[in-house]
């Protein structure tokens, strides 16, 4: 067992908000974008545990001036906590994180293992030659 | 308008969240509060104002925005955004498991509660978050009236 296994795992803050994501497959990878406005690089974990993905942005909320009144307000500041299942063919191996204008993008590479591969069927002439003579003796 | 597009699929984002959902609180300690915070169905870019006394200070979450991409106008008591969210492209070699995230252009007057002094603007785009603060017009700031005694 690794110690450090439970020291490694993310705390799941109490409250937090999901993300929006849009996840996209094509045959090399899994790209994974999600929405976390207002988190800095240094504010955002990124981990992969037994085959789920976590993503954890920390938003510290801002001193706000004594004086100041909200006058309309739309969005709550907070933690952004998502976690996904991978499927079995793609692993922690080949999966960077990059962090652009409150976007994070995750790229996961497929494993060469499970890659589709195209396996050549060939018809020996000998064969082909023998089911016509079935048919034409019928 | 793209916005919105995926609100009504029974195979959208909602059902899918859903089905998220209950495999996160299977999965997990429920924790909480968990928010579900999407941009589709909502008006973007959702903007925070508050009064500062002599000025306001608006924030605004615009994730995916590019600065060059972002327009901001100031005229009285309106402020005005327009821009473009990208969209992630998927070609006919890719597919999409889940979107949830809106894209296209958008066009956003906001009324502000005073008139404000548009040219002292100063705007600031940090991490998807955009920042502007603006001093209130001198018109409206109250002034001190002496009061003389005969």
């Amino acid at each position: 067992m690794n110690t450090n296994e439970t020291s490694r795992t993310p705390a799941v803050p109490e409250e937090y908000f999901l993300p929006p994501v849009d996840v996209m497959e094509t045959a090399d990878e899994l790209v994974l974008t999600a929405d976390m406005p207002g988190v800095s690089p240094e504010q955002l974990d990124v981990t992969v545990e037994e085959g789920v993905l976590t993503l954890h942005g920390r938003v510290s909320a801002e001193e706000e001036p004594a004086s100041r009144k909200t006058v309309q307000r739309e969005f709550l500041t907070g933690d952004y906590y998502r976690q996904f299942r991978l499927p079995r063919d793609f692993s922690a191996e080949g999966i960077n994180a990059s962090l652009k204008s409150g976007v994070v993008t995750i790229r996961i590479a497929r494993d060469e293992r499970s890659k589709p591969r195209r396996i050549p069927v060939q018809v020996e002439p000998a064969e082909a030659e023998r089911r016509i003579e079935d048919k034409s003796g019928r | 308008m793209p916005f919105g597009r995926f609100f009504d699929s029974p195979r959208g984002p909602f059902a899918q969240l859903q089905r998220e959902m209950n495999q996160l609180f299977d999965t997990l300690v429920a924790p909480r509060l968990a928010v579900a915070r999407g941009l589709v169905g909502r008006t973007f870019p959702p903007v925070n104002v508050y009064d500062d006394g002599a000025a306001l200070t608006l924030e605004c979450e615009l994730p995916g925005i590019d600065q060059e991409n972002l327009e901001l106008y100031i005229a009285g008591d309106t402020m005005t955004l327009k821009g473009e969210r990208p969209e992630v492209r998927c070609d006919e070699n890719a597919r999409m498991h889940i979107r949830e995230r809106g894209y296209g252009t958008f066009n956003r007057a906001i009324t502000l509660p005073v008139d404000v002094d548009g040219d002292k603007a100063e705007a600031r785009f940090v991490n998807g978050v955009l920042r502007v603060t603006v001093p209130k017009s001198p018109q409206v700031m109250p002034k001190q009236v002496k009061v003389k005694t005969e």
